[in-house]
């Protein structure tokens, strides 16, 4: 292992031979409470002094010109220069002095394979990403092209790249896009799906640059963990693959190493999903609740009543169990006729409160959806309990909460119950993406977590500037008193701008409120498309269609990352897509994402936020301070003014709460990893 | 708390099996059962409860830790650990090295364990550097010869010796209880002493630590370590006896613990009994220091039990709650989080109500004197070597007091169990900085200093002999009250008579030589001279016989001091009589008030009250009357010196008889209505003060302390 991999990171990706160190990847670290400190310190205080020194437009201009030069060049001729430029990227590696050669080669290949070269914005976002730092790139300033100059850069200096996105649709588009630039480079690059078959997903992993989705890529080193078992080292492998047969092992693994990741929708990937770990599943779990056992604690949970026998803090969306309701637990064992077992006794308080935050604190539609798995052709009568992502809003299908929560939720919504699984490998975002020596990201929205993300990856963040200015009014905010106000405020909104021949965009925060909103379209007699968790079938053909002139799409914050509505000649002309945001998201960024799917790349477009006080949001966060200004928000000018605070001071707290969990989940992490270091110097897990 | 961990599935399939040279031995604990698990290789001891025990019983390398766990719940029933209780007791048996797990390649963690081991000894010795121990060898070879010979010497007749001997040291120290105790302080911190003690020291407490290793030795146990502690750059011995924790009977590991302290008290005793018999001399001082340090600093240090000495290990087992002071402060953390943050669901550390007193006053008492006791050291170091010492002060204090409190003041925020069990951490926090900021900066307190001084008269009202001689006639009144210019007292000096009738017979003779040198110019001038020089020397005796009449120089009731004794007495001259004082003659004393306390106090006063010393129960309000324009050493009567009574300090060292160690500044305070009926009799002054916050007061002292020790 090289010495810059124990002192930090190296200033530019390196290349790691797969042959020594079967699948390299940095070591598990921890940070010292002193290195948290001087993190905090140094993104808050001091990092904005070196970024004054570091400026990518000055090496932007220097490649332009560089690449222009090369433009004249026949074919044949430059196919010679990039040879020379390939064979000084792997014989140098990555520096400073073959950066500016690799990147014009690489623009003026872009130009010849794509028909696009670079701007030198993107040049620029490519350089910080190269630099180890995240590009904030507004959206739609084309960040799948941008990053290509770093990705390929390395891929011909021998260096793996992956890039990561937060989903299969967008993988494999972005990968789809860019193969022209990469096959006319001569490297190989393949997009993970989730349906993509074992040796097809080796031959992926190969491959020079890898586009994938960033639970594909997690679940895929999970399984090598599952593959490589009690083989801790590189040499365990090569030992046993010698006692066993040579393939047996090697011929199961996917990942050839973590080295260098390039992640798009950075904050997506690296914060909001951090909060859930990934965890692979099988077998049946030996000490599971029976069924019987589960229903009469459904049924126990199902006579209590709110404030005598329990209490529910909405703020911490969390149980209180009140003596009087623990008594229920007693009389249960009492009428028990066999008694219960001691296993049972000592989950029967567990379960009660799993019970009743399973009957008040998730919602259908909001937190799961009962359905068939799209995709598959099961009727209905097969249904089964479905999590919706809080910030992606899709369906994660193949997740389900521990605890004996998702079958009392079963119960619930009186579905098959499923058996709860046997964990079998787990691993946090954050403790795989600090695996890979070098990490840069990309995205529209990174400025609100800047902290985090240096504190967690090591990563700062670096805003480039827009290249055309952006044509994005900002229509209204307004905060309505009911739901009913505001929707009658969205169906007007809309009927207004089809009119007008604009394209429009509802976005949501829930399945629930976009299905209350579809009906009242209905009523209208608008013609709409929905995108939700539970319709996402066709969605790339809704996204396709969306930035037609007069079409209504109305969809959650699913549609919010990544999604490049096209708009049609007649949409641009009569003022592009026009996006509605009718429930404030999880994070300002994801709003800012949603604002981010109109006025593109110089497109026009607008905005409007139309709220109520009746939303969720407010009705958890702000109930009391709602309450205490209420005379306030019917006051002329400042009324309107205190409304949208009160909401964005709602969704602060819910920001805050967030970051908070985060940040205990990876100080558990840490703390479990000490208390398991008897499990031995784990390598790979 | 689940019941189920998430963790469990890395750990279920784990055959641990405890390593055969472990010992177990129960123990009670507070009704009950527990057991000490000892590993004799490694040295590591770790008492586990009767609960964990069953678990760590069934470890037996064949069984699954599911398999352990489900076994353990049949077993245990309701009270059956979590899977999580169960991960944490395997990994500290197996930080114990107490445990074989098969889990593969543990090299590197046992390399990085090692590394982690050595690095946080060395962070011991940098957080607290007024404490470092430091081992030096394994004394089991002498061990192994010596104490044979003692447990061969020990039996009934020795315990019977022993007490005898105690018992003679007490009661002879009780004899000489005032020789011995007489200047203590200054015996002991004499030059020569401090040689005598640097020598002593630590020879008593080699034989104090051998004293624990003999007891832990005969108990079974083994002594592998003796070593160095510095203990604020004072070398002291140490054996390392923690083996005796895993003893069964509590009263062993008493014995273990108080073993040092019963020796020591043995070697007083003799040292006691050998210096009643001793004569002054090298032997004679050299057995005090010996009885004083086994005895007296063995009691306040080993003997206290709220420092984590002896005596703590000994009362520690006796109430059999092991770890007392950390119990004890997380049951206060417990009553704080109970009480102040209302948590919900807790679970009191403590198990019955005797348990909860002595955890709720230990760490009471405890904080308190390592507050006083952590104040006193940094100032002693600081004013012995100043940069140094106020360098080492600043980072004792940041290491013992900063980070535990910022550590404690932040735990509500980062503990999450803060954030949804109780009320809202940040209101807590707020209210309860905003009510210590009220309580030091805002609310005043009632504020006032006293000081000592004495009723005061001035020079005419004193009643003394103007000069010398023997009491002739007393013309005292019967009632006490005379005019001014009232002849009291006559005296007669002979020496002044006799040089009287000299200097007359003198006077005529040289008289006689002027008459006779008529016709010499020169000698008749000379005679001249003489008459004149005997005349002068004849005017002088005159007016100094008037003297010898005391006469009252003002009007009032007078006072004689020992009027029976005057009859024939012989008076020095200015030797005081007695006073005259007026009826209506205020009452003024003069009180000493300390430099540094001067400013405040004719400053800001508002208002004064004496209280005289005879009867402190009356309370005369009294006005500041004048002020001796000056700072001096000088204090106004010996009544104020400790010799006195008082509680001023006079200076050995000075050749004048009233010269107090510090400055002072003398100021008179009068009591209009009331008349002086004694003269230099104590008073307790108070000067009331306006009321001033607690932290501005505390500011204040902390700034004259820094000013007379460090002078900054």
């Amino acid at each position: 292992m090289s010495s810059a991999s124990r002192s930090g990171r190296s200033p530019w990706p390196a290349r790691h031979a797969v042959s020594v160190a079967l699948r390299p990847e940095r070591d598990y670290y921890t940070l010292s409470w002193l290195d948290r400190y001087w993190r905090a310190l140094y993104s808050r205080c001091l990092w904005p002094l070196p970024r004054l020194w570091f400026s990518p437009g000055r090496l932007a201009r220097k490649i332009i010109t560089a690449s222009d030069v090369l433009q004249p060049l026949d074919e044949a001729e430059f196919q010679q220069h990039l040879l020379a430029v390939r064979q000084r990227l792997v014989r140098e590696g990555i520096q400073l002095s073959t950066l500016v050669m690799a990147f014009a080669a690489v623009r003026e290949a872009a130009g010849r394979s794509l028909g696009m070269r670079h701007h030198h914005t993107q040049i620029r976002a490519s350089l910080i990403m190269l630099r180890g730092m995240v590009a904030e790139m507004a959206t739609g300033e084309g960040k799948t092209l941008a990053c290509t100059l770093a990705s390929c850069t390395a891929a011909m200096a021998g260096i793996k790249v992956h890039v990561v996105t937060t989903n299969d649709y967008l993988a494999e588009r972005d990968c789809e896009e860019m193969l022209p630039l990469f096959h006319y480079l001569g490297l190989s690059a393949g997009a993970l799906n989730s349906d993509t078959e074992l040796p097809q997903r080796q031959k992926i992993y190969h491959s020079d640059i890898l586009y994938s989705a960033n639970n594909e890529l997690v679940f895929d080193y999970l399984k090598d963990l599952l593959v490589l078992g009690e083989r801790r080292q590189t040499v365990d492998v090569y030992r046993d693959s010698l006692t066993t047969g040579a393939a047996s092992i090697t011929g199961q693994l996917m990942h050839q190493g973590l080295v260098f990741a390039i992640v798009d929708e950075a904050d997506s990937v690296f914060i909001d999903e951090s909060r859930t770990p990934l965890v692979i599943s099988g077998g049946d779990l030996p000490q599971a609740d029976s069924e019987d056992f589960l229903r009469q604690i459904m049924s126990l949970a199902q006579t209590l009543e709110e404030g005598r026998q329990y209490e529910i803090a909405w703020q911490q969306r969390r149980i209180i169990l009140l003596p009087a309701g623990r008594q229920g637990i007693e009389t249960l064992a009492e009428s028990a006729e066999a008694g219960m077992s001691w296993l049972q006794r000592a989950r029967s308080e567990e379960l009660l409160v799993q019970a009743l935050t399973a009957l008040h604190l998730f919602q259908r539609d909001k937190h799961y959806i009962v359905g068939v798995e799209p995709g598959s052709d099961d009727d209905e009568s097969a249904a089964k309990v479905m999590i919706v992502d809080d910030y992606t809003g899709r369906l994660a299908a193949d997740r389900s909460w521990e605890g004996g929560l998702h079958q009392l939720i079963e119960i619930k919504e009186d579905c098959e119950l499923t058996q709860p699984q046997k964990t079998l490998a787990k691993i946090s975002y954050q403790q795989f993406f600090r695996k890979y020596f070098y990490l840069s990201g990309m995205t529209g929205t990174a400025r609100e977590v800047k902290d985090e993300f240096y504190s967690v990856y090591g990563l700062l963040v670096y805003k480039v500037p827009l290249l055309r200015k952006s044509r994005r009014r900002l229509l209204r905010y307004r905060v309505y008193p009911t739901m009913a106000a505001k929707e009658q405020a969205i169906i007007a909104a809309v009927q207004k701008k089809i009119a007008a021949g604009q394209a429009v965009l509802v976005g949501t925060a829930t399945v629930d409120q976009s299905e209350r909103l579809a009906q009242q379209l209905q009523a209208a007699e608008i013609e709409f498309e929905l995108l939700t968790a539970k319709q996402d079938a066709d969605e790339a053909g809704v996204v396709a269609r969306a930035g037609q002139s007069g079409r209504v799409t109305l969809a959650t914050s699913m549609a919010g990352r990544g999604t490049d509505i096209k708009l049609t000649a007649q949409t641009r002309e009569a003022g592009g897509l026009h996006v509605i945001i009718c429930e404030l998201q999880d994070a300002s960024r994801i709003d800012r994402q949603l604002e981010g799917r109109g006025a593109r790349q110089g497109d026009p477009g607008s905005v409007e936020y139309l709220l109520s006080f009746d939303d969720p949001l407010v009705q958890v966060y702000g109930r009391k301070l709602y309450r205490l200004l209420q005379p306030l928000f019917f006051l002329p000018y400042i009324g309107h003014w205190c409304g949208r605070r009160l909401q964005r001071y709602c969704q602060w707290q819910l920001e805050r709460k967030h970051a908070r969990e985060r940040r205990m989940t990876q100080k558990n992490d840490e703390q479990e990893k000490k208390t398991l270091a008897f499990l031995g110097d784990g390598k790979w897990g | 708390m689940s019941l189920f961990s998430k963790n469990w599935y890395l750990v279920e399939s784990l055959k641990p099996r405890l390593k055969p040279q472990v010992e177990i031995t129960p123990q009670q604990q507070r009704g009950e059962r527990a057991y000490a698990l000892r590993d004799p290789v490694s040295g590591s001891i770790q008492l586990y409860t009767e609960q964990a025990y069953t678990v760590v019983g069934l470890m037996n390398g064949e069984r699954s830790l599911n398999d352990i766990w489900l076994l353990a719940g049949d077993s245990l029933q309701d009270a059956l650990p979590t899977q999580q209780d169960v991960i944490s007791l395997v990994a500290s048996l197996y930080q114990l090295d107490m445990l074989y797990l098969d889990a593969p390649g543990n090299a590197l963690d046992l390399f990085q364990r090692r590394d982690k081991k050595q690095e946080k000894k060395r962070l011991q010795k940098l957080y607290s550097p007024l404490s470092v121990q430091i081992p030096l060898w394994d004394p089991t070879r002498f061990l192994d010869r010596f104490c044979p010979l003692v447990d061969r010497l020990m039996g009934k007749w020795l315990l019977a010796l022993y007490l005898l001997v105690t018992l003679t040291g007490l009661v002879v120290a009780a004899q000489h209880f005032e020789a011995l105790t007489a200047n203590a302080a200054d015996r002991i911190l004499a030059a020569e002493n401090l040689f005598l003690l640097w020598f002593l020291y630590p020879l008593v407490k080699i034989i104090h630590e051998l004293g624990h290793a003999v007891i832990v030795r005969r108990y079974g146990g083994q002594v592998h370590e003796v070593g160095v502690m510095f203990l604020v750059f004072f070398p002291m011995p140490y054996v390392n006896a923690s083996e005796s924790a895993a003893f069964s009977s509590k009263y062993q590991r008493m014995t273990v613990a108080a073993a040092g302290l019963i020796v020591e008290l043995f070697i007083a005793a003799v040292a006691v009994i050998l210096w009643s018999m001793a004569s002054e001399g090298m032997v004679k001082s050299m057995l005090y220091n010996v009885a004083f340090m086994a005895g007296v600093s063995t009691l306040l240090f080993n003997g206290n039990p709220l420092l984590k000495f002896d005596a703590y290990y000994v009362l520690s087992d006796y109430l059999e709650i092991p770890n007392l002071a950390k119990k004890s402060v997380s049951y206060w953390g417990y009553l704080v989080k109970r009480y102040v943050f209302r948590f919900r669901e807790l679970e009191d550390p403590a198990q019955d109500l005797r348990e909860r007193y002595w955890l709720f006053f230990y760490n009471l008492f405890s904080f308190v004197y390592r507050v006083v006791i952590s104040i006193s050291i940094i100032l002693f170091i600081g004013s012995q070597y100043f940069v140094v010492g106020v360098m080492l002060g600043i980072w004792t204090l940041v290491s013992s007091w900063v980070i535990p409190f910022v550590k404690t003041v932040s735990k509500p925020f980062t503990e999450p169990q803060f954030a949804y069990q109780g009320l809202n951490p940040k209101w807590v926090m707020a209210v309860l900085a905003l009510m210590c900021w009220g309580l030091l900066f805002k609310l005043p307190l009632p504020y006032s200093y006293t000081a000592a001084g004495v009723s005061w008269t001035e020079p005419h009202e004193r009643l003394y002999a103007g000069e010398s001689g023997f009491v002739e006639r007393i013309q005292l009144p019967a009632d006490g009250q005379v005019l001014a210019g009232q002849e009291l007292i006559i005296l007669t000096n002979y020496e002044l008579l006799d040089r009287l009738a000299s200097v007359k017979a003198q006077l005529q003779e040289a008289r006689s030589r002027v008459r006779s040198a008529y016709q010499d110019r020169a000698r008749s001038s000379l005679g001249q001279a003489e008459v004149t020089r005997f005349q002068d020397e004849l005017a002088d005796i005159e007016s100094a016989l008037l003297q010898t009449s005391v006469q009252a120089r003002t009007n009032g009731r007078m006072v004689v001091q020992d009027p029976q004794t005057l009859p024939h007495r012989y008076l020095k001259r200015g030797e005081i009589i007695g006073y005259v004082l007026h009826p209506e003659r205020p009452l003024t004393v003069r009180v000493a008030v300390a430099e540094t306390a001067a400013e405040r106090v004719l400053g800001q006063v508002q208002g004064v009250s004496l209280r005289p010393a005879s009867d402190r129960s009356e309370e005369i309000p009294a006005t500041l009357a004048a002020v001796v324009p000056r700072v001096s050493k000088e204090i106004p009567s010996p009544v104020l010196s400790t010799q006195g009574g008082g509680e001023i300090i006079l200076d050995p060292s000075s050749d004048q008889a009233l010269q107090s160690l510090e400055n002072y500044v003398l100021i008179e305070v009068e009591a209009a209505g009331l008349p002086m009926t004694r003269v230099f009799e104590r008073f307790y002054v108070r000067f009331d003060l306006p009321s001033e916050p607690l932290a501005k007061r505390l500011y204040r002292q902390l700034r004259q302390v820094f000013i007379e020790e460090f002078d900054v």
